[in-house]
């Protein structure tokens, strides 16, 4: 039998049935070579978001550790705040990488409910948990029979405040005698919108405050300062809600609604990453920016350290802030397991590491001995360190993405289109029953 | 014609292979998932629901907004970007001088990714620095406005960037139908007294008819697939009012990891799609056979 190939020329059947073959055999061998997700030896794999390589300067430890243990490293860089990659292959029992480094535990969670990861409980423990913020060790707490653990490891912590730049708080007379920058006035509302309106004066942009408001700010900077005014961050109706309806809670919507309104307001509703409101704080060209404290010192690259701080919501000084963890973990499937506990320990974890992320950009070192060595900011990072201590976190709902965008949804409502702030609260509340928004809690919520 | 068979069998081997693994499997498994309730970190497995995952979409306030914002979009974007299109295709079939930089400056567009192109407006429009505010201020001595903080604005300030990014193809589309066009024609109207209004009208428009058809389609595709601006610049807000409906898919699907609805939604989307396509498609064969 013969057949005809392009052009008339003429196969047989033998020359079809030897290349059909052909393909198969190289199809199989194909199958059976490295895939991806499998296991190489000898080399430690990992993985992180692109901030992480620039802020904590990622790839200087995992060299360093390469070299000390003579195993090759392999970094690879992760999508913000998506664990879909771990999500589709640690259930099929493969891994890209051996240890993740950056994580908040809210955004980790179904990792931790799937029971993907290593248990750190021991590791932790044998470091010496009196080492680490203590705050922070409780934000990766989980919950497993009538008791808990910790599956993974905080290396950064965030805190949520107000940067300033204390060279516009002094034209603005808001120094006090030794040049300190006065706090915001605690919850009089049109006292507050004042301090916020001499700032403005004396901005080019004539604004008082930057505000993060994306589906993930908008809840940190929402419950910074309510958790200053109030103590808590939970309703007092049901102590497993966030709290949506108290005076004290509307009252923080209507301060950011009234700014806006009165044109005192610079909104930022990007994503973090595009930080039109940070680019501006760290031009010169707002005042005060509400967002994590360690935005300051990298503002202070560009305004010089002389000129820039941070300070809190009112109240912070008694019941702390809003603090989240960034973490490694590592996979259970993952089969060098214990050379990725080697590197949190040795590299992670190292006072350097800690240090540096601190002085270049404020990054907040999970261990409590990294606060005393900072070369700058002293007094600023012993202010910031007793507030972490006293703070909280944010709570773990497996519905916390629905939460968020609903409500940042209903406050940007309020806040640019002037809408009520205790209906937009109202309408939070109704969304969450209407779509059926799960409030379990991932987190261990014992003490 | 048995042994011919085995031949073109072998050679189409790689390509349905291809086919079948990314484009038809993906396709059936997504098209199954549309009709289930399925959140793939929590649930093992996916549970029938039938109809009522699109019920549920189709209710839901949100993916109402997404498409009340759609067609908030797209009219605008689709009107401009075909007039602006056709007039640029136009103009380069009448020009000789700069029409190598008109066509670069038209096309350059399509080779950026349009994330990156979002970004680069995301810095133009910035509230403090950007080029386009300080132009406005030293201009206008008056304070810009919220270009994408205003609920009122924002959705509508992606339309020219929108239109940037996409004029280039329907561009090349009209700029081919335009050279397709026989001379002759134009003999024949100009031997019949027609000016260059009764050319455009009676010789031009008919004879783009199916080009028009191509372009239609081709930009209701893309405004109904708009997704790199919202997820780059606004995320959906302020106040959902830049909530699209791929936005509302991806959301959904990669966000709340619940496949069942982000398929759902991912189907209605192309059903539209396909409606308008059509619809478009219809509306201008009508024309031309009532022209003939």
């Amino acid at each position: 039998m013969q057949t005809h190939g392009r052009g008339g020329a003429k196969i047989d059947r033998r020359t079809f049935m030897k290349l059909a073959a052909g393909t198969g055999i190289a199809a199989a061998s194909g199958w059976s070579m490295p895939r991806a997700g499998q296991a190489q030896g000898g080399t430690l794999r990992i993985g992180s978001e692109s901030w992480v390589y620039k802020k904590f300067n990622l790839k200087e430890w995992g060299t360093r550790f390469g070299v000390a243990h003579k195993v090759g490293v392999k970094f690879e860089t992760l999508p913000d705040n998506d664990i879909s990659p771990e999500l589709l292959t640690w259930p099929k029992g493969r891994t890209e990488w051996d240890v993740i480094v950056v994580g908040l535990p809210l955004f980790v969670a179904p990792l931790v409910g799937q029971d993907l990861l290593v248990d750190m409980t021991d590791f932790i423990k044998a470091y010496g948990e009196d080492r680490f913020v203590p705050t922070f060790l409780r934000d990766i707490k989980f919950a497993r029979g009538t008791g808990w653990y910790w599956p993974m490891v905080p290396f950064l912590g965030e805190v949520i405040g107000v940067q300033i730049n204390t060279k516009l708080y002094r034209a603005a007379g808001l120094v006090d005698a030794k040049g300190n920058p006065k706090p915001i006035p605690a919850w009089d509302l049109g006292e507050m919108i004042d301090y916020f309106r001499k700032l403005s004066a004396v901005t080019p942009l004539k604004v008082g405050l930057g505000l993060d408001w994306d589906t993930e700010f908008a809840l940190h900077n929402y419950l910074a300062p309510l958790l200053g005014a109030r103590g808590s961050i939970y309703s007092k109706s049901n102590p497993r809600m966030i709290d949506l309806e108290s005076p004290e809670a509307v009252n923080v919507l209507t301060l950011f609604s009234r700014l806006q309104k009165e044109k005192l307001l610079f909104g930022d509703i990007a994503p973090t990453a595009g930080g039109s409101a940070l680019s501006n704080f760290k031009a010169g060209l707002i005042p005060a920016h509400a967002t994590t404290v360690s935005r300051a010192i990298e503002s202070a690259a560009n305004l010089g350290a002389e000129n820039v701080s941070w300070i809190f919501w009112p109240g912070a000084d008694r019941h702390g802030s809003i603090t989240y963890t960034h973490n490694a973990f590592i996979p259970k499937v993952s089969p060098n397991q214990k050379l990725a506990a080697d590197f949190i320990r040795e590299q992670v974890l190292s006072l350097p590491a800690q240090v540096w992320t601190f002085n270049n950009f404020g990054k907040l070192p999970s261990q409590r001995e990294a606060y005393k060595r900072v070369k700058w900011f002293q007094k600023e990072a012993e202010a910031t360190l007793r507030i972490a201590s006293i703070s909280t976190f944010e709570p773990k709902y497996k519905g916390i993405a629905k939460l968020g965008e609903l409500f940042a949804r209903e406050t940007q409502q309020a806040i640019v289109k002037g809408s009520d702030p205790a209906e937009a609260l109202a309408n939070i509340r109704k969304g969450i029953a209407a779509q059926h928004i799960d409030l379990t809690l991932l987190g261990y919520t014992g003490r | 014609m048995r042994e011919r068979s085995w031949t073109a069998l072998l050679y189409l081997a790689p390509a349905v292979a291809f086919m079948g693994v990314f484009i038809a499997y993906p396709m059936l498994w997504s098209f199954y998932l549309s009709f289930t309730r399925y959140n793939y970190v929590y649930d093992p497995r996916p549970a029938w629901a039938g109809l009522q995952t699109y019920r549920d979409v189709l209710q839901d306030p949100v993916f109402q907004t997404a498409l009340q914002n759609q067609f908030k979009f797209g009219i605008p974007f689709f009107t401009i970007a075909f007039a602006l299109s056709l007039l640029v295709a136009f103009t380069l079939t009448r020009i000789s001088r700069a029409r190598t930089p008109l066509q670069l400056a038209v096309i350059l567009p399509m080779i950026i990714p349009p994330s990156l192109g979002a970004i680069v407006f995301l810095w133009l429009l910035e509230p403090g620095f950007g080029l386009v505010n300080i132009a406005w201020r030293t201009l206008l001595h008056t304070r810009p406005p919220e270009w994408f903080l205003s609920p009122a604005l924002a959705l509508y300030v992606m339309v020219p960037i929108f239109v940037w990014e996409e004029l280039a193809f329907p561009m090349v589309i009209f700029l081919a139908g335009l050279q397709t066009i026989p001379a002759s024609l134009y003999d024949a109207a100009k031997v019949d007294g027609a000016s260059f209004w009764g050319e455009l009208r009676y010789v031009t428009l008919p004879s783009l008819k199916p080009t028009m058809v191509v372009a239609s389609v081709y930009l209701i595709t893309q405004s109904l697939k708009m997704f790199d601006l919202p997820y780059v610049l606004t995320q959906g807000g302020p106040a959902n009012a830049t909530f699209t409906l791929y936005y509302y898919a991806w959301t959904r699907a990669f966000k709340f990891y619940e496949m069942g609805q982000g398929a759902a939604s991912a189907y209605i989307t192309a059903a539209l799609i396909v409606l308008f396509s059509a619809a478009s498609s219809a509306l201008l064969s009508e024309r031309r056979e009532e022209a003939a």
